[in-house]
């Protein structure tokens, strides 16, 4: 309350300070942080429960979709590899065919000699139309190399320590893989065993330009993006490969493993890149067909659907989320507000209950004035009366009784007035956190002049980390007034007086006021605190010390007084740190 | 105020009545200390020299005369303590503004007088129809009136007057002097929601040379209390 | 002797004029001041045995006349008056020479009989606790 009183020297206790805030009544107001703390939950419980559908949904649509997609960009990469096989297996078989036939129709001898070899090659290139025989050539069970025709001067070699010898002697038939050849060109090379009627056998062997087997591959129908190409086991090219270079280079990438049928798998190739490798094994050859194609051209389809989705997802739960937000954000606030009403309602329910009784207690105290005032109005219009009525010897003493019974009326009133006036000070009671050094010096400061004026020396022993007292401000003001009041009289000229703030335990702070003047006697010492004992002749009241005492008390705390007569006096007062009540 | 909603009227309103309650007192105290020295001094002449002497009548009469005078100000002023008193007696009901600024202005007397600032409050020729608490109204009048008493300074006039206005009523507090804006955070009841009227409080720049003025701006329905009644209907 | 100069002070109007007129029923001659202004004004044009204070008066207060006189007017007696009973801050103005704190309403003759004490008989000043 701001003062609206203000500036002569008016009664103390009509001066205000300043507020401090007011403490939060408990149950009144639910703290901001516990409507945050509800909001959270409330929005952590809603997106999870709208959300969480929605992601599952998504995520098994994500799988599904790309499942289905990639199906539909692999199978045809799948089927074109199993073509190129069959048609690879087809052609080779076709080749081992022709040397066969050579074997079964014509006699060993026949076998044997050069040009027939040479006329062999010829009908043979011309039968089969595509796929050249280079050349053709005859090895006895023993490894010679009988008959020859062809580029290389291979007559009289042995052979029985080569592998393939002993695997087409063991097999029946046998694959080369592709190596350089005639004019440094690729070629491989088929073997076919045959049993001699009279025990043994013999070899049929053929070179192949390998550029038919390029060839082969290249005639399906191909992505630009996709490379087809023929590997060994090992990884090394028996066909150009576009991504990997030329024949006989080893490709970057892992073999895959031998399966019977088409693989196709996704992986990552030596540039990071995403590709889809699709395999098959070419049977009776050491071949491995390869294709392969960037997995973002084969499921460019897939990567736009994924977007969608994920935008869809993205729009949706940003959607759900905004919504939500706004939604708990108003129902929270609706929420707040409605328990603001409630406890503004409780407040004014509770205000009208306290202001009602103060209102009715004011109200019965005017009623009480009422009376004595017309009394007095009476007894005065009655002393009109007698004066008009003239001088008479019982009039004198009428007059003297309506004199009296007015000033009787009239004490009536005062001793209602300062009923009217104890309560109406008695409302001003409020809690704030007092600095007790400060309030202490505030007071000091009313005595001032008298300080000076009489040469009276003051000191301050306040010790450090006080806590500050929640108390009420007027009057711890009275109190310290009242005891500073007495220590100034007790002190003579020149005296001493000296204030001490100090913890009195965890949960007082102790105010000592000592002076070094006259001192209280034993036997005084006990009644001082009783109303209207005084030691003071004159005028005093008495009134001073058991009205601090009972001000002390009201604000929860004690009074204690140690003193020596003609020694000087000390007076503590012990405050709470905080009123329970 | 500001936002604060929290600080609950009843605590000004507590402190409200122990500020004017306390001034009320002392003026019925000095009433009565006056009744009673005249009185005294009409012991003395009654008990005096020549106590039936027409001389001694005559001041007798007068005498008492003055006694009757005082009791009549005693009467007013315990009057006034009597309307205060039941201002709390409804918290939401049809009033005239012109009783609660009559009342302000019998109040605000005292405090007016202390500071040595002229107060005039004009009573309205026409009644004004509020609807709400009139105490919390009487509060933020009284609050108003004082924090310009206060900031007077040059002139120390302040005149009240109130006025119909839109859909409710204007109070003017005229004065010389400015108001400092820290006073108006004082004055209970402006701009809060939930337990007065929420009056807006408009600081009017007057035109070069006139007089200052301080205008509440008063719906003719406390709102805050309309809406709660809403709710709870 | 000469008669006793007594100077009241109230900013009650009627009840200064009241004791004036009681008081030179008694034979004191008194003069009636209603605000501390007043009241500086009356010491400065005149002489005063006692002067009776009401300590709360708007403008200068009682305690300001009270201060004014130590300085200017030491020789005169101060009787202090007080609307309630808060015997305690009203210490300060006995502290600062005042001979006597009455609560009001003030007996006239508990008045003048403090009065008496004052001017003919001890002397006034701070008594000890």
């Amino acid at each position: 309350m701001t003062e609206i009183i203000r500036g002569s020297a008016e009664d103390s206790d009509l001066v205000r300070t300043a507020d401090a805030p007011e403490p939060e009544a408990p149950g009144q107001q639910v703290s901001e942080s516990a409507y945050r703390r509800l909001r959270r939950m409330v929005v952590l419980a809603t997106v999870t429960v709208s959300l969480l559908p929605l992601a599952i949904t998504m995520v098994i649509n994500y799988v599904q979709f790309r499942g289905a997609l990639q199906a539909e960009a692999v199978d045809p990469m799948a089927r074109l590899t199993l073509n190129t096989k069959r048609s690879l297996e087809l052609f080779l078989s076709e080749r081992r065919s022709g040397l066969t036939f050579l074997a079964l129709d014509r006699p060993f001898s026949e076998l044997c000699d050069r040009s027939s070899l040479t006329r062999m090659i010829s009908n043979l290139n011309r039968s089969l139309e595509i796929g050249t025989f280079v050349d053709l050539g005859i090895i006895d069970d023993s490894g010679n190399q009988l008959c020859y025709s062809g580029p290389y001067k291979l007559e009289g070699r042995n052979y029985l320590d080569q592998d393939w010898f002993h695997e087409v002697a063991r097999r029946g038939t046998y694959t080369s893989d592709v190596f350089l050849g005639f004019r440094e060109s690729p070629h491989f090379a088929i073997a076919t065993k045959h049993d001699r009627p009279d025990g043994g056998f013999y070899i049929l062997r053929a070179t192949i330009d390998a550029e038919m087997l390029s060839e082969q591959i290249l005639t399906t129908g191909l992505e630009p993006t996709s490379d087809v190409f023929l590997i060994d086991r090992e990884g090394i090219l028996q066909s150009p490969s576009r991504r990997y270079g030329e024949v006989l280079t080893a490709i970057p990438l892992t073999v895959p493993h031998y399966s019977p049928s088409v693989e196709v798998v996704e992986l990552k190739d030596d540039r990071d890149l995403a590709i889809f490798m699709s395999s098959a094994y070419i049977h009776n050859s050491p071949f491995v067909l390869i294709q392969i194609q960037p997995a973002e051209e084969a499921m460019g389809r897939w990567f736009t659907l994924r977007s969608e989705l994920l935008g869809f997802l993205a729009v949706s739960a940003g959607l759900i989320l905004t919504v939500i937000l706004w939604g708990s954000g108003q129902l929270i606030r609706r929420m707040r507000e409605a328990d603001e009403r409630r406890a503004a309602l409780y407040h004014q329910v509770e205000y009208s209950n306290k202001l009602a009784s103060i209102g009715r207690l004011a109200a019965g105290v005017a009623h009480e004035i009422n009376n004595p005032l017309a009394i007095i109005n009476e007894k005065a219009g009655l002393l009109l009366d007698l004066v008009m009525v003239g001088p008479e010897t019982p009039h004198q003493e009428r007059l003297a009784a309506t004199v009296d019974s007015i000033l009787r009326s009239v004490q009536r009133c005062k001793k209602v007035t300062q009923r009217l006036l104890g309560f109406a000070r008695h409302m001003d009671v409020r809690t704030e956190t007092i600095d007790l050094e400060a309030l202490l010096r505030e007071v000091l400061g009313f005595l001032e002049k008298e300080a000076e004026y009489r040469d009276l020396t003051v000191s301050f022993r306040v010790q450090d980390d006080l806590p500050t007292v929640a108390s009420d401000r007027g009057q711890l003001q009275q109190v310290f007034l009242n005891i500073l009041n007495n220590a100034f009289a007790a002190v003579s000229e020149g005296g001493h007086i000296g204030i001490e703030i100090a913890h009195e335990d965890a949960d007082h702070v102790a105010v000592t006021i000592a002076d070094d003047g006259v001192g209280i006697s034993k036997e005084h010492l006990q009644r001082i605190f009783e109303p209207f004992f005084t030691t003071k002749s004159g005028t005093g009241t008495g009134l001073g010390l058991s009205i601090t005492y009972g001000i002390v008390k009201k604000l929860g705390g004690r009074c204690r007084v140690e003193s020596e007569a003609g020694r000087g006096t000390r007076f503590t007062v012990v405050l709470p740190i905080s009123r329970e009540g | 105020m500001g936002d604060d909603h929290r600080q609950p009227l009843q605590r000004e309103g507590v402190l409200f009545f122990g500020d004017v309650i306390a001034g009320l007192s002392h003026e019925l105290s000095n009433v009565f200390n006056i009744i009673n020295e005249i009185a005294g001094l009409q012991q003395d002449i009654v008990g005096g020299a020549q106590p039936e002497s027409a001389d001694a009548a005559d001041r007798l009469s007068e005498l008492a005369g003055r006694i009757k005078a005082q009791v009549e100000r005693g009467e007013t002023f315990n009057q006034t303590l009597h309307t205060l008193a039941h201002s709390v007696d409804d918290a939401n009901i049809a009033f005239d503004l012109s009783d609660t600024l009559e009342l302000a202005g019998w109040l605000a007397a005292r405090p007016a007088r202390l500071a040595r600032v002229e107060l005039t409050v004009h009573r309205p020729d026409q009644p004004l129809t509020m609807e709400g608490d009139p105490f919390a109204l009487l509060l933020t009048i009284y609050g108003s009136i004082g924090a310009v008493v206060n900031a007077a300074d040059s002139e120390r006039r302040v005149e009240v007057n109130a006025a119909p206005h839109d859909r409710g009523t204007r109070v003017f507090i005229t004065s010389a002097d400015p108001l400092p804006p820290e006073s108006v955070d004082e004055i209970p009841g402006l701009e809060t929601g939930h337990l007065a009227w929420g009056a807006v409080h408009t600081l009017d720049p007057p035109p070069p040379g006139a007089s200052r003025r301080v205008i509440l701006d008063l719906p003719a329905v406390a709102p805050a209390l309309k809406a709660m009644v809403d709710e709870e209907g | 002797m000469d008669q006793l100069r007594l100077l009241f002070v109230d900013d009650e109007e009627e009840l200064v004029s009241a004791v004036i007129e009681r008081l030179e029923l008694r034979g004191i001659e008194g003069v009636g001041a209603t605000s501390g202004g007043e009241a500086l004004h009356h010491l400065r044009e005149g002489s005063f045995d006692v002067v009776v204070l009401d300590i709360k008066m708007p403008g200068i207060g009682g305690l300001e006349v009270l201060r004014t006189i130590n300085r200017r007017h030491p020789e005169v007696k101060v009787i202090l008056m007080t609307g309630h009973g808060s015997a305690e801050d009203n210490e300060i103005g006995r502290r600062l020479g005042a001979i006597a704190y009455l609560e009001k309403p003030v007996d006239l003759e508990d008045l003048l009989t403090i009065v008496d004490q004052a001017v003919n008989g001890k002397a006034g000043g701070p008594d000890g606790r």
